[in-house]
Formats: C-alpha cells, structure tokens, sequence
C-alpha cells in the first residue's frame, strides 16, 4: 500500500493543484511543493526500512486484465536497484519544483505537469508487471512534451517533437520485445521473467535482446541515439532538465538491467562486449563533442552523454562491481547534473543568456551561483570525496578484467571531461569581470539556496559515505551477475 | 639563483610608484615605493624552514641519513648505493661557488654586461627564454589546432550532419514522399476502381506464380 501511495502522490497532488481557482493559482508551487516532500519523506522512510538483500520489498500486488491465459497485474515492489533510485526521484522532484518556484506563466498547468512526470517515473521504477511498466514508460512522454513545448525557450516545440518522436520509436521496438517475451513465458510478471529461464520465442532470442535495448539506448543515451537529448535540454525550462538529466536518463540504465540482463542472461553473456564498446565510445564521442559547445546547457547535455557510456560500459562488464558502479554512476549523475543544471538555471534567469562567449567573470558579481558551478564542475570531473569518484573507480575496478581496451578508453574520457569542465568554468566563472553584468543579483531566494544545498550535500554524503548505497546495491546487483554467471 | 640575490637585495632601488588602492581589481595592498620588512607570520616560518635546511645537510653526517631509510630499501638497491665521495662534493661546492661568484660579476658588479653574453649566446638564450617552446607546443599546436579545431570538430561535423542529419533525413523524407503521393488521392472513384483492379491483377498473377495451377 506505501508503495502505491508514494507512486500517486505526486499525481494527486498534480489533481489538487488543477483543481484550484484561478484567483489562488499562485499557490501551486505550495502543493507541488508540500506533495513532494511527502513523497521524499515517504521514500526515505522506506530506504530506512527496507531489509537490505531481501529481494523485492513494499509489494503491492493486484489482478489488473485478466483476460485468456493472460493475467497482467498491478505490481509494484522496489529492490536494492531501484529503492535508491525512487528516492533520488522524489529528491529530484522536490528540488525541481524548489528552482520553479518564480515560474509565473501558467503556474497550475506548469506544476501539474511536473507531478505527473514524478509519478510516471516513480511508476518505471517501481512496476514490476511488464505491461505497467511499459504504461509508466509511455505516460511520462505526455508531461515532458507540453513542458517543453509550453515552458520551454528556443526551438521548443521541435525540441519537443523531436523528444517524443525519438521515444516512442524506441518504444515500439520495446513493446514487440515484451509481447514476444510474454508469448514465450506466459506472463507479464518481471519477477517470474527474471527468474525463469526463457529459451526460445517467437522471435529469435537475440532480436528481442536488441529491441529491449534499442528502447532504453534512446533513453540512456547512447551515441547514435542522442541528438534528441541536446536540443531537449537546451530548450527546456530549467526544472525540467532537473528531472530530465537526473532521472529519466536513468529509466535507461535501470530498464537495461532490470529487463534485458534479468530477463536473457544468456543474450546479455553474448552482446556484454558490444554494450562495453559502445558505452566507451558513447564515453569519447560525447566529451569530444562537448568541447565544441558554446552553450552551457548543451555542454551539459553532451557531458552526460559522456557520462552515461559510463553506465553502459559498466553494465556490458556484467559482473557485480561493474554493475554496482553502473548503478551508482547513475545517482552520482542524477545528483552532479542536477545541481549543474539549476545552477546554470539561476544564471540564465539573471544573464538571459547561456552563450559561453557572452558571460566571464561572474564569481564577482554572483559569488554563490559561481561557488555552485565550481562545485558541481568539480564533481563532474569526479573529485575525490564526491559522488561521481566513487561511481567511476567502480565501474573501472568491475569492469577491467573483462573489457580492458574499453576501460582503457573511457578513462581518458575522464581526463576530457576534466578538460571541458575546466575550460568552461575558466571562461564562465573566472576571468575579466563584465560589467554587463553589474546589476545581476546573486543566489537569493530561500528556494534557490535550498536546492542548490541540497544536492551538494547529497553529492557529498554520497562521495564520503558510499556503503549507505552500495550495501543496498549490492544484494540486489548480485543476483542479476550470478544469474548471468549461470 | 644569485642571479635573483643580487637583483633584488643589492644595487640601486627600482620600486615602483604608490598604488591607488580605490582600485578595486588590484589585490595589491603594499606600498612599492616604501618597502618594509615582513611581520613575523613570514619571519618565524622563515627562520623555521632556515634551521630545517641547515640541519638537514648535516643530517647526512656518518651516514645518520641513510640508516634512517635504509629499512625501506630493498637490500640489494642498498648495496648498490655508492660511498660518501670527498671529491664529488668538493667539485659539487666549487661549481656552486664559481656560480655565485659568475652571478656577483654580471649582476652585481657589472664586470661583463648581461645583455652583451644574451646577443653572443642568443639561439640558446630565445630557447630557454620560451622554455623550449613546449608549452606553445601543447597549447597553440596541439591543444587549439590539432584537438579543438581539427579532431573535436569533425567529431562535431559528424554529429550534426550525418547523426542528426539522418535523423531529420528521416522526417525530411516522409515530408517529401507525402508531397508525391498525395495527388494520387484525386477523389475522382473511376480512379480507384482502377487502381482496385490493377491491384486485384498483379495479386492474381503473383498467387498464380507461386501456386501454378
């Protein structure tokens, strides 16, 4: 019943919030807000509470279509992979909501949007009927297009269209793999999917392998299904590359191993070494492109493209380490990209502008905003003692024995991104001061203190005190690699 | 190193004029034209460090240096260290002193004018001046040219022509076909039957390739 609660609540508080009079719609952002901490404090009740390696927890089970032979179910259970990643929603969407809270064109519709968004990605994370999970997956497509296309700034509503398109081509492929999957198993249920040894379908079992994968590739992103990714960023409002960046990238990586190396180890055991090659070039390409940006979003779009290979190559090694960091690479880049998104957030609020060329300089003028750019710049390069650190040796100490050349190749990308981040910070932070920029205020509002805060101190928390995490990881990692292990 | 000594403590004195401190870019908070001696936070660390260097080049003393970190040594490296040399530490001295004694001539007494050996020596000095170009090497060759302009934006080119360009390829082309194909929907029936009829044809002959009677 928790789980089914903290799913809706942002929803419900998406309802209550349509529901209220034009004269009280400022006080929108107050629902979304309080709705959204319910869900936070919910989410960590439940990390405290959970029994860590006791499999799926908080299970929520009913008939939902029972029709033939087919019983799709309304089932929702969390395990130590997704239970750290429901909470990293609901902190995200918290702070999301903090960093919108001067928004003022269509406030209502605005926060309703964002609670949905919250609640279908809490929803991917949680379901564990194949069916619902798909249903969350193509539910979120139907906020994130009108926050774009409404909110958004730029070519937005290509950006939009491009965002939806991109998606829903993936999830075609994606669907024909569950039917297929579901025709050859006799059910939706991932559990007994992911346990059950599946050795033939209707389709060869490799092609379903790929048709999962290219759904959540689009997703993750990797390289050449990204360039829906820097348009959607550059031309969202801030709150919304929150949300996009920090989470529903991880739909990908989480999707990946929950469904294509639970549910076809053997497949997975077969295309491990395409997924690691492909993750280190997503790794290089995306930081060689990122150093031909002028725009600070699209410079943090194509540094996550960088950085989610990370993730990919961590999985593709398909051992427990590897998979571990993978899965923490996912948070520490929840968090770190984030926090680079709402502080360059703040700037473009006081500057109107996101041309690198255009700013320099501005530690003098907005001496807190430029603090949080350093910091999170810092944690994007992977500084010891913050989150992205660990996440990286991770993935490199699992992944090494396995694929050598690739890791090799994506810890040089860890010296670009050091590069990239550097530079950019040099030019947008430091510099010769513009007094263009005189009047601009600084980091002011509580709101905006908050979140900034907030995730730095989670990407703290997470770089000094990892077992928090990987303890609960790591059980549930752990039955996936010996199950690939055979 | 005396070059340095002699510039700065001995001659005549070349400071420079009194800054405006309303300046608010400077970070300078002297006064050039009235140097003064630093206060002790700079004396005590100073005096410290002196004493440590001085007792650390007697530390070598009756080899106290070298039992100290011989544990940490493996044994057959340790055999392999050579012996306290008298003549390499006088020879070592004397070229420290003719050093000091070459910086007193040139920069000190002036006996041989430092730009004169600049103009004899020049290729040489131009070379260390630049420090071996290297970092004009890395920043302006490599860095600029090779890295940011050349590799890093043909990785660029190709993500916007041939990744993104397929992508809008795909829309291009639906965009397009659509332009042709629709001015087959004429409205006009006669039309349709006839297609109708032509496709009801080629079907038949198909059926009747693969299944002949």
């Amino acid at each position: 019943m928790l789980l089914t609660v903290l799913v809706f609540l942002p929803a419900f508080a998406g309802l209550l919030i349509l529901l209220l009079p034009s004269a009280r719609a400022h006080h929108a952002r107050w629902v979304a807000l309080l709705g959204s901490l319910v869900a936070l404090a919910l989410s960590i009740v439940m990390f405290f509470d959970f029994e860590k390696g006791a499999g799926f927890q908080f299970i929520d089970r009913a008939s939902w279509i029972d029709v033939g032979s087919f019983n799709i179910q309304y089932f929702l259970a969390v395990d130590g992979l997704s239970l750290p990643l429901v909470v990293l929603t609901t902190f995200l969407t918290t702070a999301s909501v903090l960093v919108s809270f001067s928004i003022e064109h269509r406030p209502r519709a605005y926060f309703a949007c964002l609670m949905v968004l919250s609640t279908s990605v809490l929803g991917v994370f949680t379901a564990m009927d194949f069916l619902l999970f798909f249903l969350f997956w193509e539910l979120e497509l139907f906020p994130m297009y009108l926050l774009i296309s409404v909110w958004g700034s730029g070519r937005r509503e290509y950006s939009a269209m491009k965002f939806v398109l991109y998606t829903v081509a993936g999830s075609a492929f994606m669907l024909v793999a569950i039917l297929a999957l579901a025709f050859s198993a006799g059910t939706f249920d991932m559990e007994v999917l992911g346990t059950s040894a599946i050795t033939s379908a209707v389709l060869p079992l490799g092609w379903v392998f790929l048709f999962l994968f290219i759904g959540f590739a689009v997703k993750l992103p990797i390289v050449p299904l990204h360039t829906w990714l820097p348009d959607a960023h550059s031309d969202a409002p801030t709150a919304v590359s929150v949300m996009l960046a920090g989470v529903l990238l991880k739909m990908g990586g989480y999707a990946i191993i929950r469904t294509c190396v639970t549910i076809l180890p053997d497949q997975a055991n077969d295309y491990g070494i395409w997924l690691a090659a492909i993750g280190s070039i997503s790794v290089l390409y995306g930081a060689f492109v990122t150093f031909r940006q002028t725009d600070v979003k699209r410079l943090i779009a194509y540094s996550s493209v960088s950085h989610m290979g990370l993730v990919l190559l961590g999985i593709g090694a398909l051992g427990t380490t590897a998979m571990v960091g993978a899965a923490y690479q996912m948070l520490a880049h929840g968090l770190i990209t984030g926090l680079l998104f709402v502080v360059v957030g703040l700037m473009y609020e006081r500057t109107h502008t996101r041309e690198i060329g255009r700013l320099g300089g501005l530690a003098r003028q907005m001496p807190l905003i430029a603090t949080g750019l350093v910091f999170a710049g810092f944690a994007s390069v992977g500084l010891p003692a913050l989150a992205g650190f660990i996440a990286e040796v991770t993935v490199f100490l699992g992944a090494f024995q396995k694929h050598e050349w690739a890791v090799i190749m994506a810890i040089f990308g860890v010296v670009l991104s050091a590069g990239y981040i550097l530079w950019t910070l040099q030019r947008v932070v430091f510099g010769p001061v513009r007094h263009e920029w005189d009047g601009a205020d600084d980091q002011k509002h509580w709101w905006e203190h908050a979140s900034v805060v907030g995730l730095a101190a989670l990407v703290i928390l997470l770089g000094v005190y990892p077992s928090l995490i990987m303890d609960m990881l790591d059980p549930a990692i752990g039955v996936v690699s010996a199950r690939v292990a055979g | 190193m005396f070059r340095a000594v002699f510039m700065t403590f001995f001659g005549t004195y070349k400071g420079g004029e009194a800054v405006d401190h309303e300046d608010e870019d400077s970070h300078f908070h002297g006064d050039p034209a009235h140097p003064h001696e630093s206060s002790w936070v700079m004396t005590v660390p100073l005096l410290i460090l002196t004493a440590g260097a001085i007792a650390a080049g007697w530390w070598a003393w009756g080899k106290e240096f070298h039992h100290f970190v011989e544990a940490a040594i493996p044994a057959e490296a340790l055999h392999k260290a050579p012996d306290f040399s008298y003549w390499i530490a006088i020879t070592s001295s004397l070229i420290a002193v003719a050093g000091i004694g070459t910086a007193w001539a040139i920069y000190h007494r002036g006996l041989v004018s430092s730009t004169e050996i600049r103009k004899v020596v020049l290729p040489i000095a131009v070379l260390l001046e630049n420090k071996f170009f290297l970092d004009d090497l890395y920043e302006r060759a490599f860095a600029v040219q090779v890295f940011q302009r050349g590799w890093n934006r043909l990785v660029e080119l190709f993500d916007t022509t041939a990744v993104d360009g397929a992508v809008n390829g795909v829309g291009w082309v639906g965009t397009q076909s659509s332009r042709v194909l629709r001015h087959a929907q004429t409205g006009q029936v006669q039309l349709y039957g006839a297609g109708i009829a032509a496709g009801v044809f080629i079907v038949a002959i198909i059926v009747f390739i693969a299944n002949p009677l």
